[in-house]
């Protein structure tokens, strides 16, 4: 009787444990959504956008003899050549090396941005969600307040206080965007603490930190991930907006942002590849994050997958 | 449960079709006016580019609402199509011997659109408006030039008795001047001088809110005002030259976004754009389409005199010289402008004539590289300095100064070997820096609001509160006081001349160009006036 | 139910105060006055200019002045139109923006809809990805862009319909349009993914078993369930689109009250600036609790008072 106690015992604990380790490990999903993901073509086709625009961030101004700022004033609005790529503006410089420059702008702000929306977003409602109580209540009065203000108008009113610049651009994008993120994650949070088997390894006698990084934090990356990257061109955009609205980033700089507001008037004078390539490389951007975040909250979701 | 759902979706969807239904049902039954529109009807649509702020003259401060202004009241005179001053509601003035007291007689026919006749006491209603402090008018300092207005603005006078504006009898206005002032019988017809009718605003405050109960005195009288939106003028029955008036409809619509106008124009929607888009204003005035005025506003490059590299006259002349103003003009701002090598805009008055004409085109030049380079390496040594400290241009943030400045930096780089960082700011914010002195090198544009010379040189002496780049020149000092006092016409006009050259001889300021007016007109439009400081008069416009 | 409500108009309220505070904390930091300006205006006239607007007062009695107003919602008058005052500017200004912003919604949601139950039907067939690629385009084009090339495209070559200002049906077309693509991107991607969520869950597949097809299952069994998440964010889209995109406004020559927003920063109107502040945040907030009662209405298992 007690040796096959024992044994019954002894056999439990070993297959809980194996439960655990196959059911929840981060990599075994980590896996499968890159599997699900590489099946839906459309983000396959946007992820590769993507790396051929970072590339060219990072290339493209080395690519051709002229700088960004390099004026010419005699040769003036040129039409796409051998000698220019993409065409000259309006003060003889080449679009080229301004786009793929712009890229670097645009994609820096879009990234910084949502980088620090992110660790803001985490950090509060990762907070809120594990503490509760009081806390909670607290911090989600605080971001339902600031949810009820009008985002661009916020940005606007910190790009006028603040100095202009790349800095401050981001700042003031950042100063809203977290919220977001913070709802996100604590929601995810609540909902995962509900979870049977996070209840489960708590009842094991799992520790606080063990179940932060085992589960919790696993199990929220793959929406944050999505929110991140439908958030990227979300800052891409808004910086457009801005410069149409005479805030951008400001000159010598160029994003695509301000080159496309600045290149408007071409509609009417027929200087179009001015327009074209800003405005195409930033709905090319918009278009391939949205796409990939959209096959990635599939490939994340059991339910997406049929 | 799933079925009061599905009623409640219904509901919803109806409610939002009903709601879009009925408000793009209410609005349609406008157009039919729009569309009976033909050519042969005398009907004008323009744009006003945004609401104004007031029709009030007292408080008008803006273009937008001045130009309006000026087809719904007349003043005292009036501008003929050549900018002579002709009568308006004064039939006739005398003026004395020492130029300092005008008497206005006014026109027995001058009406109000409500019938009531124009009377001196309506002049006094709305002059006195203008200079009390407690209705804080934004132009007032247009009548500082009368006896005793600029002490009855800061309240050091108390009776208004005071102030020289008298009326003798009610068709008589007396205006007493603290000094001649030449430029002040035409200024009379400026927008801030503009009477009110007491009567009206006396019983209602709010009258220049509403069409309803707006009442004017000019060619035209508001029949329809939608803020934001339009508004309606129709030609004031009461007017006392109403034979002139051709048109049966002015109407103004309030687009602010430049390309759109421009659409608009093409498309016919509005007979005339005064905002074209930069990029194709040389186009539109190589081909013909497009009309230049001079707009007595001048773009110039502000020197801190305080800091110690500006305060050298021959590091100030490099920076100048080594520009290429033509270039900057044909290829960067592409507004139109006149490369500026001299500091009054042309188009301005002197008392005797345009003072351009008089003075001369080119006080100085520029695209001197060779010297330009030296005069920079000497300024260096006499400040003792092997390289020049990096400087910041500063600038507020606008297409147009976005291009002007990159395209400055660019020439200076080139031309001096000069490293300049650009700093743009939202435009007020700029200007406080500015006018703090927080600055290095500053684009900045002045507009004349009279149409003297008289009225751009104080700006520069010592002292000065608008003095915002610290000029000290004393020789400039005592030729713009000397200005100020002298009688004789054109012996002021001389020293106006005098200071000029002064002022640009060490490059106080470097002058970059002048603005001019760069309009379309429908070709079937005729008869509109524009003037230089009085911008535009519609009374005797039509359709052919 | 009704301490609920009760609650959160509370905390609505508490909100509105937060956020005008704020404001106007963060409005006075701005440099300059509305009196800033290039041209040089005698001392003494701007000295009266300020008395005038009590803008000479030490700030923590305007902000007393202004949250007096705010209580007995009267937002004072602008300072940069002397005809109207902040509630005269948003009771002309808003039912433009709503006319406008309810045509936009209108569009957004019927073929938002359309193309998201359209995709989700033929869940990774080339309609999907058709559908999709539609919706995310819409997305992905700067709405400047895009207002100005239906500008230059229906109106000035093909002259189908006026350039711009408001007055007639035809006036709204282009910039409903323009204003509805974005949300339209939105609610199609929404649409298709709770569908397809819907799709997999146990009472459809019940439904399927017990043989029910046709529109029956698609209109009683997915899409009533799967709205429910696209209703949740029409709240925050339409307090948007109702209260105008500024850039579509100030594009189109439209009377609304979206371009106040920025107008009146650049002016520094500060009357404005708190006024149009407010409103915006107090119709957001009230469209979101509007929505959030009705989504607890919609699905009984959702405990209003519970949530969150």
């Amino acid at each position: 009787m007690e040796a096959l106690n024992k044994k019954t015992f002894h056999f439990k604990e070993k297959n809980v444990q194996k439960i655990e380790e196959t059911n929840v490990q981060p990599f075994s999903q980590f896996k499968e959504t890159l599997y699900y993901l590489t099946k839906n073509k459309l983000a396959i086709v946007g992820l590769i956008i993507i790396l051929l625009l970072i590339v060219m961030a990072v290339i493209g101004p080395k690519l051709v003899s002229y700088s960004y700022s390099d004026q010419s004033l005699l040769e003036s609005n040129q039409p796409p050549s051998i000698e220019h790529w993409f065409g000259t503006d309006q003060l003889g410089r080449d679009i080229f090396a301004r786009t793929w420059t712009g890229a670097r702008i645009s994609l820096f702000i879009g990234i910084m941005a949502v980088f620090i929306d992110l660790i803001v977003g985490i950090i509060i409602g990762g907070i809120a969600g594990l503490k509760g109580g009081k806390t909670d209540e607290i911090l989600m009065r605080l971001v339902d307040i600031l949810y009820g203000l009008p985002h661009l108008l916020v940005t606007i009113l910190l790009m006028v206080v603040l100095k202009p610049g790349l800095t401050t651009i981001i700042l003031a994008m950042a100063a809203t965007g977290w919220i977001g993120i913070a709802r996100l994650v604590r929601g995810q949070i609540l909902q995962l603490k509900e979870c049977e088997y996070v209840m489960a390894s708590q009842v094991l006698g799992a520790g606080f930190y063990k179940i932060l990084f085992k589960h919790l934090l696993p199990n929220t990356l793959g929406p944050i991930i999505v929110a991140m990257t439908l958030s990227v061109p979300g800052a891409i955009f808004a910086e457009a907006t801005l410069s149409f609205l005479g805030l951008g980033v400001p000159v010598p700089l160029a994003s695509w942002g301000t080159m496309t507001s600045e290149a408007l008037v071409t509609l009417l004078t027929g200087h179009l590849w001015i327009l074209f390539f800003p405005a195409f490389f930033i709905s090319l951007t918009m278009f391939a994050f949205n796409v990939v975040g959209d096959g990635l909250r599939d490939a994340l979701d059991p339910k997406m997958r049929t | 449960m799933k079925k009061r759902l599905s009623i409640f979706f219904s509901f919803i969807l109806l409610v939002s079709l009903i709601l879009s239904g009925c408000s793009s049902k209410g609005i349609e039954e406008e157009p039919a006016a729009g569309k009976s529109e033909t050519k042969k009807e005398q009907k004008l649509t323009i744009n006003a580019i945004s609401e104004p702020p007031s029709l009030d003259p007292a408080l008008i401060d803006n273009q937008i609402a001045g130009d309006i202004s000026n087809q719904l009241f007349e003043g005292l005179v009036r501008l003929d199509e050549k900018g002579n001053v002709v009568a308006g509601v004064a039939e006739s003035w005398d003026i004395s011997d020492d130029k300092t007291v005008y008497t206005f007689h006014l026109n027995k026919n001058a009406k109000w659109s409500n019938g009531d006749p124009v009377t001196a006491e309506d002049f006094i209603f709305s002059w006195e408006r203008v200079l009390n402090p407690e209705v804080a008018a934004p132009l007032g300092s247009n009548l500082f030039f009368i006896k005793n207005g600029a002490a009855y603005n800061e309240g050091t006078v108390k009776d208004f008795n005071e102030v020289g504006i008298k009326a003798p009898d009610e068709q008589t206005l007396e205006i007493t001047l603290e000094r001649p002032t030449s430029f002040f019988l035409e200024l009379t017809s400026f927008f801030t001088l503009l009477p009110v009718n007491k009567k009206v605003a006396e019983a209602n405050d709010k009258w220049a809110t509403d069409a309803k109960t707006f009442v004017s005195n000019g060619p035209f009288q508001l029949k329809e005002w939608k803020h934001d939106q339009e508004l309606v003028m129709v030609p004031n029955e009461n007017y006392w030259a109403k034979e002139v008036v051709k048109l049966d409809e002015l109407k103004w619509v309030m687009v602010n976004d430049q390309n759109t106008e421009y659409g608009m124009y093409k498309s016919g929607e509005i007979a005339v754009a005064e905002q074209i888009p930069n990029s194709i204003k040389s186009q539109l005035i190589q081909s013909g389409d497009a009309e230049k005025l001079p707009s007595a506003s001048v773009a110039y490059l502000r020197f801190n005199h305080e800091n110690k590299v500006f305060s050298n006259p021959k590091i100030r002349k490099a920076l100048s010289m080594a520009l290429d103003r033509q270039l900057i003009v044909d290829k960067v701002t592409q507004g139109g402008e006149t490369p500026a090598f001299s500091f009054i805009p042309n188009g301005l008055g002197n008392g005797v004539g345009e003072f351009r004409e008089q003075a001369g085109d080119s006080l100085f030049k520029d695209k001197s590289v060779e010297e330009a380079k030296q005069l920079l390496e000497e300024g260096k040594d006499e400040l003792g300095l092997s390289s020049l400290p990096k400087v910041t241009l500063l600038f507020y943030t606008s297409d147009l100064y976005n291009q002007l400045t990159q395209a400055m930096q660019e020439m200076w780089k080139k031309n001096l070997g000069l490293e300049v960082e650009l700093k743009t700011m939202e435009r007020k914010v700029f200007v406080q820096n500015v006018q703090k002195g927080d600055y290095e090198l500053a684009i900045y544009s002045t507009g004349a609001d009279y149409n003297d010379a008289q009225n751009l040189l104080g700006q520069f002496t010592t002292g000065d509160v608008y003095n915002y780049s610290k000029i000290s020149i004393p020789a400039y000092d005592e030729l713009v006081k000397k200005v100020d006092t002298e009688l004789d016409l054109n012996k002021r006009a001389e020293y106006m001349q005098e200071a000029e050259k002064v002022l640009l001889e060490d490059m106080a300021i470097a002058p970059l160009y002048f603005n001019n007016k760069v309009y379309l007109q429908q070709d079937n439009v005729k008869n509109v006036h524009r003037y230089i400081i009085q911008a535009v008069d519609y009374r005797e416009a039509f359709v052919e | 139910m009704i301490f609920y409500i009760l609650k959160r108009i509370t905390t609505a309220l508490l909100a509105l105060f937060v956020i005008a505070t704020l404001t106007f904390v963060l409005m006075n930091l701005i440099p300059g006055d509305p009196f800033t300006n290039e041209k040089s205006v005698p001392e003494q006239v701007l000295k009266n200019l300020r008395a005038h607007y009590g803008l000479d007062q030490p700030l923590i009695i305007q902000y007393f002045k202004y949250m007096a107003g705010i209580m007995t919602l009267d937002f004072g008058p602008s300072i940069t139109s002397d005809t109207r005052t902040v509630n005269e500017l948003i009771l002309s200004g808003f039912p433009v923006s709503a006319v406008l912003g309810i045509q936009a919604l209108v569009i957004a949601v019927v073929f938002g809809m359309t193309l998201g139950i359209i995709a989700a039907i033929k869940h990774n067939g080339w309609l999907d990805y058709i559908s999709m690629v539609i919706a995310i385009l819409g997305l992905s084009v700067p709405s400047f862009v895009l207002s100005t090339v239906l500008i230059n495209y229906f109106a000035i070559k093909l002259e189908w319909l006026p350039v711009a200002t408001w007055g007639t049906w035809r006036h709204t077309v282009l910039p409903s349009l323009a204003l509805a693509v974005g949300p339209l991107a939105y609610i199609a991607r929404l649409t298709r993914s709770s569908i397809l969520e819907v799709l997999s869950s146990d009472y459809v597949q019940t439904a399927v078993a017990k043989g029910v097809t046709g529109s029956r299952l698609i209109f009683r069994h997915i899409l009533r369930n799967a709205l429910i998440p696209v209703v949740t964010v029409l709240g925050p889209i339409s307090a948007g689109i109702l209260t105008g995109s500024f850039v579509i406004e100030q594009i189109f020559g439209i009377p609304g009250i979206g371009k106040y927003f920025v107008q009146s920063i650049s002016d520094r109107d500060y009357p404005v600036i708190l006024g149009t502040t407010i409103f915006y945040s107090a119709i957001l907030i009230l469209f979101i609790l509007i929505i959030d009662l009705t989504y607890g209405f919609l699905d009984p298992r959702i405990k209003l008072a519970r949530r969150r």
